[in-house]
């Protein structure tokens, strides 16, 4: 998927609430760039224009996991504190 | 991010790549950003467009969304990671080129820093490879020293006898190797090539102890030597018998006896003295071969062995002080005369860390004083040439102020603006440090290699401890060079440096009293050197001056008696000889000799008491020289009174003395010296002698400090007694024809004797001062490179001034002020600055001149003659640098001057 594309399918997903900056993606890519979770190459898009395409790895999927597991627990944990009030 | 991701292969991979595209291929990236937005802009308008805007609303719309292009392309770059790493890059080039256009003070910088750097490091060096390193043989940390108590039983760091080593290395072999050396002083050479050096007689097991494995030849198995063989340095080698590789196995003399030569010690081997570098070893097993009569090596009592030992593997060091102690009881019982001390216990032997050792020999607060005192030096000569930088890199940052103010004005930092400033410094700290450490690195190899002097066995190579000071000087020097400078140039007015216009008020300019005390201590240093090489050039040039003239016509020769030259009778034969002969060579005019050459530092006294007219004893400590007949003839000293030595004279019981004239002034102020008597203790007898005669003042003679007695006695030389002697050859002028013949007569004698030079008298004396010309040399060529810092620090501060000033310059001239009041106004604060300076270094110069006068003759003239000297350069070539950069003021046209304000 490219940037735009992420961007899009995150504003969807998270209907509307996380639409600040489309823009604050780039930064973040590359950092996981950097730190070998996603890959990226140069592709054509669906309207026959040069973009750059990412895709998550192996190492990126299951840090992912990780990082899903953990966010899922501390949610959990939030909820449950706030429920008890 | 778990470690496990972030130091997976991958993830490293995927970093560093990132990392190197962010420093090598910045463009590329900041290409792909580019696209990359424009291609999302695009895609939201069309997005947007489809959702019926019009193309202008599409467009700001998408703009809106993204969040400021600006704004992520910046987060973009901060998220490759690499923006400190940027930044310095880009600093260091700024810095690079800022630099480039001024040579000159990189060059004084960089050479300032290495010179600097370089003589520190050597000093520290050799500190470092004195008091805390261990000998430079394998394993040198595991060596431990060994000791006998001494005769009170007070210190317990005595040396050892060599029959007891042999029971300590019995006793001590299940836990440890034990081998012990003694200095000796032996000639050494083939034929006439004989040279007199200081060597080691070893115990078996000497050098397997010490893990030496020789550079030639092999060491013979130490249990049963049998044959006379000898060991020599690397050193000795070379240059006696000129790196003879065929030498192993050949034949040698040894104070006349022959030994075999079996080996060739490694280059950085020097024996196991910190203090004395040995040439040779030779196995005690043939130490009563070349010092027939010596009785060290049988008797107990005689402890003149130094001992080591290397514990085998594992062993603790309380098991060899076990055995020791065992055996130093057993030695008692076996021994009790040789073993007993002045208590009536026996003494103990103990083992303990060589390294340790060694500095216990020395007071705590002596080593402290020392290695303390060494690296003040050290970061002394640091400091002073960081303070001259940091005052010419001061100058710079006030020509500098512009460019500075308007970096600060469009947003960059005070932290960014000193980086860069940081980073002119690195580049030139940075190169000069390397220069310096390649330079100490390399004298320190020279000397090893060539060993100009006979430098003793300590190890002067690179250690962590150097690198730290090296380290720790480099943080020095940028902190005083490079960040003092740098805040004070940050610390300006902005408004008013951009207006390029300076309130200057009716309080003049404020420089910082930073800036003040630099140029300061430039000024005092730079006078200090100055005097400080006046003081010895003049000191020498006065010694030199004085009555040396016969010095060119008289040859010397030190001639020291081998033991095969046989008891004092025969000696005393062979001098006779030997004079006769020299005496007989053509062209030779007179030939006699002396004890020794009396020179500045060194001297002789002997205890001598006067009864005086009522009765009472003067004791007396008085310079003193041993001659034969002859040699007040030889040297040029006129005999004023009464006559010269004969023959007869040179006798044990009432003997004749001369005095010189000096002493006998001293001695008998009012009277006739000659017929006087004087008892003299000498030669372990004290004996009444009679005043036969007084001779001129020799010149040159001892240091004439103040406790010490003036003028010289003269007592009939003995020869035979102290087994040395100088002959003094009188020729017309110096032929180095008559120096060979006088050599070759002594060369002949080679089985008896070794003489290894023989030189004028003017020569000698100029090889004792060398030393001291040297210390001339190096003080001028300090003089010289801080009288230009200071003249650059100096001419510098009237830039400034000047520059500061020009509006109000303008205002007076166009009033009418005179050419007098203007220059005044602009060096006004030099002058100040160099008169305290100046003040303060003379002041310093007279400190200086007590550390002179510690090894020359350094008179009140002398020293004034060097302060006026000092002076007169400094305040001529000060009045130039201050003049050169004023004279601007005088030249500016008052219109010009009232326009500059933008």
């Amino acid at each position: 998927m490219h940037g735009w594309g992420i961007a899009q399918h995150i504003q969807q997903r998270s209907r509307d609430a996380l639409s600040v900056g489309q823009g604050s993606v780039y930064p973040a890519l590359l950092r996981l760039q950097n730190r070998g979770l996603i890959d990226n190459e140069w592709g054509v898009s669906e309207n026959n224009r040069r973009a750059r395409y990412y895709h998550i790895n192996g190492l990126g999927r299951r840090e992912l996991k990780a990082k899903a597991k953990d966010w899922r627990r501390y949610a959990e944990a939030v909820e449950l504190i706030l429920s008890a009030t | 991010v778990r470690p496990e991701v972030r130091f997976h292969p991958a993830a490293l991979l995927a970093a560093v790549r990132g990392k190197w595209r962010a420093l090598f291929d910045r463009d590329g990236l900041e290409r792909e950003l580019d696209e990359e937005m424009r291609f999302h802009l695009d895609m939201e308008m069309e997005k947007n467009l489809g959702a019926g805007m019009d193309p202008a609303e599409a467009r700001r719309a998408a703009l809106l969304a993204f969040g400021g292009v600006d704004r992520i392309t910046e987060a973009q770059r901060d998220a490759r990671g690499t923006r400190l790493l940027e930044d310095l890059v880009a600093d260091v080039r700024y810095a690079a080129r800022a630099l480039a256009g001024t040579p000159v003070f990189v060059a004084v910088s960089v050479t300032t820093l290495a010179t600097a750097i370089g003589t520190a490091t050597a000093l520290f060096t050799a500190a470092n490879g004195f008091f805390y390193r261990a000998l430079p043989v394998p394993g040198g940390t595991d060596l431990v020293a060994v000791f006998t108590s001494d005769y009170d039983g007070r210190s317990r760091r005595g040396a050892s006898s060599y029959a007891d080593i042999l029971d300590f290395a019995k006793e001590a072999a299940p836990v440890a190797e034990l081998a012990g050396h003694a200095r000796v002083m032996l000639g050494v050479g083939v034929n006439d090539n004989m040279v007199l050096a200081q060597g080691s007689i070893v115990s078996p097991g000497y050098f397997r102890m010490l893990r030496v494995t020789p550079a030639m030849g092999r060491i013979p198995n130490a249990a049963s030597p049998e044959f006379p063989a000898i060991v020599l340095s690397f050193t000795l080698w070379r240059r006696t018998f000129g790196s003879d590789a065929t030498l192993i196995g050949r034949q040698v003399r040894v104070n006349g006896q022959s030994f075999t030569v079996v080996a060739v010690a490694p280059p950085g081997f020097r024996g196991t003295s910190r203090e004395i570098a040995d040439e040779f070893w030779i196995d005690g097993a043939f130490a009563p071969l070349v010092m027939p009569g010596e009785t060290f090596m049988e008797s107990r009592g005689a402890r003149r062995f130094d001992v080591l030992a290397r514990l085998r593997d594992g062993t603790p060091l309380e098991a060899l002080n076990t055995r020791l102690g065992v055996v130093a009881f057993r030695l008692f019982q076996d021994h009790p005369q040789a073993w007993r001390d002045t208590t009536g216990h026996g003494r103990a032997v103990t083992a303990m860390r060589e390294r340790d050792a060694h500095l216990a020999d020395i007071p705590r607060g002596g080593v402290v004083l020392v290695v303390g005192g060494v690296m003040a030096l050290g970061l002394g000569l640091l400091a002073i040439a960081s303070t001259n930088l940091a005052s010419l890199q001061l100058a710079r940052g006030a020509a500098r102020r512009r460019e500075i103010a308007t970096r600060l004005a469009l947003g960059a930092g005070r932290g960014r603006v000193i980086r860069q400033l940081l980073a002119e410094c690195a580049l030139v700290v940075v190169p000069g440090t390397i220069a310096g450490v390649i330079v100490s690195i390399a004298v320190s190899a020279l000397v090893s290699h060539y060993r100009p002097i006979p430098l003793p066995s300590i190890d002067l190579a690179l250690d962590w401890r150097t690198l730290g000071f090296i380290a720790g000087g480099l943080l020095l020097t940028l902190l005083v060079f490079g960040l003092m400078p740098a805040l004070q140039t940050v610390r300006s007015d902005l408004v008013s440096d951009l207006k390029g216009v300076n309130q200057t008020g009716t309080g003049g300019i404020r420089l910082g009293g930073l800036r003040g005390g630099l140029i300061i201590a430039q000024v005092a240093l730079s006078v200090v050197f100055t005097a400080a090489a006046g003081m010895v050039a003049f000191a020498l040039a006065r010694d030199a001056a004085l009555g040396r003239g016969d010095a060119r016509n008289v040859l010397v020769a030190q001639v020291n008696f081998l033991p095969a030259a046989g008891d004092s009778q025969r000696v005393r034969a062979l001098t006779d000889v030997l004079i006769a002969d020299i005496a007989a060579i053509p062209g030779v005019g007179s030939v006699s000799a002396a004890d020794f050459i009396p020179v500045r530092g060194r001297r002789r006294t002997v205890a001598a008491e006067l009864r005086g007219a009522g009765g009472e004893t003067r004791r007396l400590v008085l310079d003193a020289n041993g001659v034969q007949p002859g040699y007040f003839d030889v040297v040029g000293l006129s005999i004023l009174r009464g006559r010269d030595f004969t023959p007869g004279d040179a006798r044990v019981v009432d003997p004749a003395v001369i005095v010189s004239r000096a002493m006998a002034d001293a001695l008998w102020p009012s009277g006739e010296p000659i017929g006087q008597r004087i008892t003299v203790d000498a030669r372990g007898r004290s004996s009444s002698a009679e005043v036969v005669g007084v001779v001129a003042d020799p010149v040159g003679q001892g240091p004439a400090t103040a406790e010490s007695f003036p003028g010289v006695l003269f007592v009939p030389m003995l020869p035979g007694a102290e087994a040395e002697l100088v002959l003094h050859v009188r020729v017309p002028e110096a032929q180095s024809a008559t120096a060979g013949q006088v050599m070759q007569r002594l060369r002949d004698e080679s089985l008896r004797l070794v003489s290894p030079e023989v030189m004028t008298l003017d020569r000698y004396y100029e090889r004792v001062v060398f030393p001291q010309r040297l210390i001339a040399n190096a003080s001028g060529v300090l003089a010289i490179m801080q009288l230009l810092l200071a003249v650059a620090g100096l001419s510098g501060l009237v830039a400034y001034v000047t520059a500061l000033r020009r509006r109000e310059v303008g205002i007076r001239v166009a009033l009418g002020a005179s050419r007098r009041s203007v220059l005044g106004l602009v060096m006004r604060q030099g002058i100040r600055l160099t008169a305290v300076g100046g003040a303060i270094g003379l002041a310093l110069s007279l400190l200086v001149s007590r550390v002179v006068a510690l090894s020359l003759p350094v008179t009140m003239p002398v020293v004034f003659n060097a302060l006026l000297v000092a002076a007169v350069i400094f305040s001529v070539t000060g009045a130039i640098a201050m003049w050169l950069p004023a004279r601007r003021a005088l030249d500016l046209a008052p219109a010009v001057a009232l326009r500059t304000e933008g």
